[in-house]
C-alpha cells in the first residue's frame, strides 16, 4: 500500500511543477492587493531615510534564508503528497514568516506561508515600497516644510518645526536628496529583486520535481526489495510450474 | 582604479580568511542589488565601464577625471560644464579668455558629455543584459545540474534511482563515492589566491575552474581549441581576455587541496580515469563563503558560484586602453544528433567528464550508432523546436536478441559484450569439416564450437552432410539440438563437446544422449516406433523401439558401451526404420533444414539463459532490473523445459487458471498488463513570434488600441490630432509627444512585466518537457507494483493440487482461499 500511495505521487509528478509558479494567482487576480500608499504598511512607521535600508535588509535576509535551506529541513510525507494543495512540505523560515505577517494578504494568518511563497511575499513587499515611495515622491516638497502634516503617513516628522527659520539652500538640498534616494529606488528595487526571483525560480519550478524524485526514489527501494524477494523466490519455480515432475505425478498426500 | 579594486580584493581575502563560515556566506541579494545600482549608469557605473569610457574620450583627444564621469551621471550636462574642467588636448596648447571661445568650449563640453552619458548607459545595458541571461540561465540549470551543497541534490538522488533500477547503460560508466569533507579543511589558499585578482579577473578564474582545473589546463579530456589562453581569440586585449586566461596561483591552491585531500589516492590516475567501471571519490562542492563553492573528486578539482549571478562581461579594457569588440566566440556546434563527448571539442566537452553526467543523455551515444528520434516538424505557425526526439518507430523496438530484454543487457554487471553471445550455425553441405577443420566425412554430421574471425565470439556450429546413413532431417534435429547444447554450455557449464570421445568420459554419453533425445522424441512422434497396427515395434532382437532406447543406441554408437548395452543391430534396425520416413518428411537435407523443430531449436540456443539451472549460481547486484531479468530467466527456463497441463496455464497474471472448473470460484484479481509506451524526452515548441505578438496586442491594448505593427504606432493616437488646429504644427509635434508622455507610466510598467511572463513561459516549456519520461516511469513502477501487490495478495494452499477435473480437490478442509490458488 505504501508502495501505491508512493506511486501514486509520483505518477501525478507531470502537474507538480505547473502548480509551483512564482505568482499565487490569487494575488494576481488583485483581490487581495492593498491600495497603492504607505498607509497601513510597515513603511508609515519609518522615516523616509530608514525605508531603503529597512527594505534592502529584509530583502536580503528572505532571500538568504532562501538560498540557505536545506532539503534536510524539509520531512517529505509521500503518504499525504497528493492530499490538500499539492504543494510539498517547505516550512517558512523565520524571515519570511515575519514579512509575511507584516504584509496585509498574510497579516491574518489565514492564508498559509511556505517556502514556496517566497515570491509572492518579496513581490507584495516590493508592491508596498514601490506604493510608499511614490507617495512619497509626489508629496516630498510638501511634506519637507511642514505643509502637510503627517497624516498620510509618508514621513513621519516633518523636517521643519514651526517658528524655526531655515536656510532655503538647506531645504533644498533635503529635498534633493530625498528625492535622489526616491528616484534611485524606483529605478533599482525592482529590476534587483526581479534577478534574484529569476534565480529562486528555478527552486519553485522544481520544488515538486525534487520532492517526488525523493517519493520516487523511496518507492524504487520498496519495489527492488519484493523483487529481491521474488527473484528468490523464482529460483524454485522450475519445480513448481512442473505439472508432470515428481511432485505432481503422485497422487495428492493427504488423499484418502 | 585598479589599485583599489586591488586592495579592495586583499582586504576581502583577508576577511574570508579569518571571517567564520557563518559570516563569510555573501548575500545574492545585495550582489545583485549592487550590480544593479551599477547597470542603472545613473546611481552608479561599473568600474570597467567608466574606465572604458575614459579611455574611448581619451581616444578622441577628451581627458575625463573618474570623478567628471560620476558627475555626469547624476547632474545635467549644463551643470557639468559649468565649471569647465575638461581637460583637452587643445588645453594644453593654449589658454583663451576669449568669451567667444568659452561658449565654443562650452558648446563642445555639453556634447561630450552627453556623448559619454550614451556610453556610459549602452555599455551597462550591455552589463545588465549579460547578467539577466546569466540569471535566466542558471535558474533553467541550477536545480537539476546540482550536487549536494548546492541547495538541491537532484543528480545524487536521480542517481540513486538509476542504481535501485539497474542501469542498462554502456557498462563503462564510474561509480561515484562520495566523501564527507574534513572539518578541518582549509580553504585560505583559494580565497586569498582569488582575492589578489581584480574582479574581472576573479570571475574568469572562478569560471575557467568550472569543469576543473586539470581539465581547464588540458590535462584531461579535450578542450577545444577556442578555450585556451593561446588563441588569439583570447588573447589580452580582446573582450574575451579572461575567459581562459591562466591564473596559475589560483590553479596552484586548488590543486594543493585536491592533494591533500587525496593523497596517495591520487597515483596512477590516469589508468583509473581510463578504466570501465572505476569509482570516482567525490568531495562535494562545499561553500566556501562569497558565495563559491569548491569541489573535489578524483579526476579534478574545481570551482563555482553558489549561486551562479557573475558571468564573464566582454572585456573593457586593457592596460589603460578600451577594448572595442569584434572579437566573436566560435559558433556553436548547431543542431546535431550526434552524443557530445569529452572527445568533441566544443563547449560542452566538460560536461562529459562529469561522472554522473557522462551517462546522461547528451554524452551516450545510442547503442547501434543511430538516433532512435525522429525530428519533430513545427506544430504551430511561427514556432521553432529547439530540440525533439519522436521515437522513430516504437512498434520495432526490439533487441538483437528478440524481444527478450535480458539476453541483451548487463544484467549481471559483469558487462555486457554482444560479441561474447553464443551464435549458432547450421549448414547442409556435401561434406563437412570436424572441430580441427579438417573435412571428415566418417560420421553425418558434426557439431563444434568455434571462434569468429575477431576471435571473439563463440559459433556453435553443424554440419550435415547431405548424404548419410540416417535421413538428413532428422541428422539436423540431432544437430540443432547439439547447438542448443552448445551454447547452453558456452554460458554455463563446458561439456567438451569438442573433445573426442574418449576425452569426454562419461560426459559424452550424457551429452550425445541429450542431443539423440530430441531427434528421437521426434521419430516417436513420426511413428518410427510403431507397427502399423500402431503398437510400439519390437526389434528382430526383442529391444522396444522407443525414444530412450533409441537415444541409448545413439549414445552407445557413439561413445562406446560405457554408456550401456543394447543389442547388436539394434541401431542399424532403427535407423532402417526411420528411412522409411513414414511422416513423410522432406527428403534432402537442405529442404528439411527450415523444419520448425530444426528453427526452435536454433532460436533457442540464441537467446539461451541459463541464469537458473539446478546448482548454478548466479552473481548479480541487488537492482530492480537484475532481479526482474533473474526471475524472468528462472520462468522461461521453467516453461521451456517443464510440461505444463494443458488448460491450467492462466491467460493473465494471477488469473483463474481454469474456469471450467465448476469447483473454482471465479477470482478477479486478474491483471491485464499493459506495458507503457517508451517516452522520450522532447523539448516543446519554442513560439517567439506568437509570444512577441502576443506582448504587442496586449501593449496595443492597455493603450485602448487594437494590435497594430509596429507596436510602436500605439504609444501615439493621431486621432486625438483633430482637437488642435492644423496650422499649429509646433503644438502637433508637441500634442504627440505628449500622448508619449502620458502613457509611459503605463507603458513603463507593462514592459517590466516582460521578464515575469518569459520566467512563466520558461516555466511552462520546462514542465512540458519533464511530463513524457517521468510520467512513463511513473507508469512503469506503478504497473510493477500492482503486478506484486497482486502477487503478494495470493494464498498457496498447503494441499497438493488435482491434476483433472476427474479428481476430487483433495483434503476435507478446502477453502475459497485454497480453491482460488495458482494451479499449473
Amino acid at each position: 500500500m505504501r508502495i501505491a500511495l508512493c506511486l501514486l505521487a509520483a505518477a501525478g509528478l507531470a502537474g507538480c511543477s505547473m502548480r509551483n509558479d512564482i505568482v499565487d494567482s490569487s494575488v494576481v487576480r488583485g483581490r487581495q492587493l492593498s491600495p497603492c500608499t504607505a498607509e497601513g504598511t510597515t513603511f508609515a512607521e519609518l522615516e523616509l531615510k530608514d525605508w531603503a535600508p529597512t527594505y534592502h535588509r529584509r530583502v536580503g535576509e528572505v532571500v538568504d534564508e532562501f538560498f540557505q535551506q536545506e532539503s534536510d529541513d524539509m520531512v517529505i510525507d509521500c503518504k499525504t503528497l497528493d492530499e490538500g494543495d499539492g504543494s510539498p512540505p517547505a516550512p517558512a523560515g523565520s524571515a519570511l514568516l515575519a514579512l509575511a505577517r507584516d504584509l496585509p494578504p498574510w497579516a491574518d494568518a489565514q492564508r498559509p506561508v511556505t517556502r514556496l511563497s517566497t515570491g509572492d511575499v518579496l513581490r507584495t513587499y516590493l508592491d508596498s515600497y514601490l506604493c510608499s515611495l511614490a507617495e512619497a515622491r509626489l508629496t516630498i516638497t510638501l511634506t519637507a516644510t511642514g505643509e502637510s502634516g503627517s497624516g498620510s503617513g509618508v514621513v513621519s516628522e516633518p523636517r521643519i518645526g514651526e517658528g524655526v527659520e531655515v536656510d532655503r539652500g538647506d531645504l533644498s538640498e533635503w529635498i534633493e536628496t530625498d528625492t535622489t534616494t526616491i528616484d534611485r529606488e524606483l529605478a533599482t528595487a525592482e529590476p534587483a529583486l526581479e534577478r534574484v526571483l529569476t534565480l529562486m525560480s528555478a527552486d519553485h519550478r522544481t520544488a515538486g520535481l525534487k520532492t517526488e524524485l525523493q517519493c520516487l526514489l523511496r518507492a524504487s527501494t520498496d519495489l527492488r526489495n519484493a523483487l529481491a524477494l521474488f527473484s528468490e523466490a523464482a529460483a524454485c519455480v522450475g519445480r513448481l510450474w512442473d505439472a508432470q515432475g515428481i511432485v505432481r505425478d503422485f497422487p495428492a498426500f493427504g488423499a484418502e | 582604479m585598479i589599485t583599489r579594486t586591488l586592495h579592495a580584493g586583499l582586504l576581502l581575502s583577508a576577511l574570508l580568511a579569518t571571517a567564520p563560515a557563518a559570516a563569510q556566506q555573501a548575500s545574492v541579494y545585495s550582489a545583485a542589488r549592487a550590480d544593479v545600482l551599477e547597470e542603472s549608469a545613473r546611481f552608479g557605473i561599473a568600474p570597467e565601464v567608466e574606465r572604458f569610457a575614459r579611455a574611448v574620450l581619451a581616444a578622441q583627444g577628451v581627458t575625463l577625471t573618474t570623478e567628471q564621469v560620476k558627475r555626469s551621471l547624476t547632474l545635467p550636462a549644463s551643470t557639468v560644464c559649468n565649471n569647465r574642467a575638461l581637460a583637452t588636448i587643445d588645453d594644453s596648447e593654449e589658454e583663451s579668455n576669449d568669451e567667444e571661445a568659452k561658449d565654443e568650449d562650452r558648446s563642445e563640453c555639453l556634447q561630450t558629455i552627453e556623448r559619454l552619458q550614451r556610453l556610459l548607459k549602452r555599455e551597462s545595458s550591455v552589463q545588465a543584459l549579460g547578467r539577466d541571461l546569466q540569471a535566466i540561465a542558471a535558474s533553467a540549470e541550477l536545480a537539476t545540474d546540482s550536487y549536494p551543497g548546492m541547495g538541491s541534490e537532484t543528480l545524487l538522488v536521480t542517481e540513486a534511482i538509476r542504481t535501485i533500477w539497474g542501469n542498462p547503460g554502456s557498462g563503462s560508466r564510474a561509480a561515484l563515492s562520495v566523501r564527507t569533507w574534513p572539518e578541518d579543511t582549509d580553504f585560505s589558499g583559494i580565497t586569498g589566491a582569488l582575492g589578489g585578482l581584480s574582479r574581472e579577473e576573479r570571475t574568469g578564474a572562478i569560471w575557467r575552474a568550472f569543469y576543473g582545473v586539470r581539465f581547464a589546463q588540458g590535462e584531461r579530456g579535450r578542450l577545444n581549441d577556442a578555450d585556451t589562453a593561446s588563441n588569439p581569440q583570447n588573447a589580452l586585449g580582446t573582450e574575451r581576455q579572461y575567459l581562459f586566461k591562466e591564473q596559475p596561483a589560483v590553479d596552484a591552491a586548488l590543486l594543493a587541496l585536491r592533494a591533500t585531500l587525496l593523497g596517495d589516492s591520487l597515483n596512477d590516475e590516469a589508468e583509473a580515469e581510463a578504466e570501465p567501471g572505476r569509482i570516482v571519490v567525490l568531495y562535494p562542492p562545499k561553500s566556501i563563503g562569497g558565495n563559491l563553492v569548491v569541489w573535489v573528486s578524483s579526476d579534478d578539482v574545481g570551482l563555482r558560484e553558489e549561486t551562479p549571478i557573475h558571468p564573464v562581461l566582454p572585456s573593457l579594457g586593457s592596460e589603460g586602453s578600451a577594448i572595442v569588440g569584434g572579437t566573436w566566440p566560435p559558433p556553436p556546434p548547431g543542431p546535431t544528433r550526434a552524443p557530445l563527448s569529452p572527445s568533441r571539442t566544443d563547449d560542452s566537452a566538460g560536461l562529459c567528464l562529469d561522472p554522473i553526467a557522462d551517462d546522461g543523455f547528451l554524452c551516450t551515444a545510442p547503442a547501434d550508432g543511430t538516433s532512435p528520434c525522429e525530428e519533430e516538424t513545427p506544430n504551430a505557425a511561427g514556432a521553432i523546436t529547439l530540440a525533439a526526439c519522436t521515437p522513430a518507430d516504437q512498434e520495432t523496438e526490439e533487441t538483437i536478441a528478440g524481444p527478450q530484454i535480458c539476453s541483451d543487457i548487463d544484467w549481471r554487471g559483469t558487462g555486457f559484450d554482444p560479441n561474447e553471445q553464443c551464435t549458432p550455425e547450421l549448414e547442409c553441405a556435401p561434406s563437412c569439416a570436424d572441430a580441427t577443420g579438417e573435412i571428415n566425412d566418417e560420421t553425418q554430421y558434426h557439431v563444434y564450437m568455434k571462434e569468429d574471425k575477431d576471435g571473439k565470439q563463440a559459433v556453435a556450429r553443424a554440419c550435415v552432410k547431405e548424404e548419410g546413413d540416417l535421413l538428413p532431417a532428422y541428422r539436423l534435429i540431432q544437430a540443432a539440438s547439439g547447438i542448443r547444447l552448445s551454447c547452453e554450455s558456452e554460458n554455463g557449464v563446458d561439456v567438451g563437446i569438442d573433445l573426442p570421445p574418449e576425452e569426454m568420459g562419461f560426459a559424452c554419453c550424457s551429452v550425445t544422449a541429450q542431443m539423440a533425445t530430441v531427434m528421437c522424441r521426434e521419430m516417436e512422434e513420426d511413428g518410427v516406433f510403431a507397427e502399423e497396427d500402431r503398437t510400439r515395434a519390437v526389434s528382430t532382437t526383442g529391444e522396444v523401439f522407443g525414444a530412450g532406447s533409441c537415444a541409448l543406441a545413439f549414445a552407445i554408437d557413439y561413445c562406446g558401451p560405457q554408456c550401456g548395452l543394447q543389442p547388436e543391430g539394434f541401431l542399424e534396425e532403427l535407423i532402417e526404420r526411420a528411412n522409411a520416413n513414414p511422416a513423410g518428411r522432406p527428403e534432402s537435407c537442405q529442404e528439411a533444414i527450415g523444419q520448425t523443430v530444426v528453427q526452435g531449436l536454433i532460436a533457442e540456443a540464441a537467446v539461451i539463459d541459463e541464469a537458473c539451472s539446478p546448482e548454478r549460481e548466479t552473481d548479480m547486484p541487488n537492482t530492480i532490473l537484475a532481479n526482474t531479468c533473474y526471475a524472468g530467466s528462472c520462468l522461461e527456463r521453467s516453461l521451456k523445459l517443464h510440461n505444463l497441463v494443458p488448460g491450467f496455464g492462466a491467460l493473465t497474471a494471477v488469473d483463474q487458471t481454469m474456469p471450467q472448473m465448476p469447483e473454482l470460484q471465479r477470482r478477479d484479481e486478474g491483471r491485464e498488463v499493459e506495458v507503457a509506451p517508451a517516452r522520450e524526452p522532447r523539448l516543446p515548441s519554442y513560439e517567439p513570434s506568437r509570444v512577441v505578438g502576443d506582448f504587442d496586442a496586449a501593449f496595443c491594448q492597455l493603450n485602448g488600441l487594437p494590435p497594430q505593427t509596429p507596436p510602436v504606432v500605439c504609444a501615439v493616437d493621431p486621432l486625438r490630432r483633430v482637437t488642435l488646429t492644423l496650422a499649429d504644427p509646433f503644438s502637433q509635434q508637441a500634442n504627440l509627444d505628449q500622448q508619449r508622455a502620458e502613457l509611459a507610466a503605463q507603458q513603463s510598467a507593462f514592459l517590466r512585466t516582460g521578464l515575469p511572463a518569459g520566467t512563466r513561459i520558461g516555466d511552462r516549456m520546462f514542465t512540458e518537457a519533464l511530463r513524457g519520461p517521468v510520467q512513463g516511469l511513473a507508469d512503469s513502477v506503478e504497473t510493477s507494483t500492482g503486478l506484486l501487490a497482486d502477487l503478494a495478495a495470493v494464498q498457496f494452499t498447503p494441499e497438493m493440487c488435482p491434476l483433472s477435473t476427474t479428481q476430487p480437490l483433495v483434503g476435507s478442509g478446502v477453502t475459497e482461499s485454497a480453491t482460488g490458488s495458482f494451479l499449473f
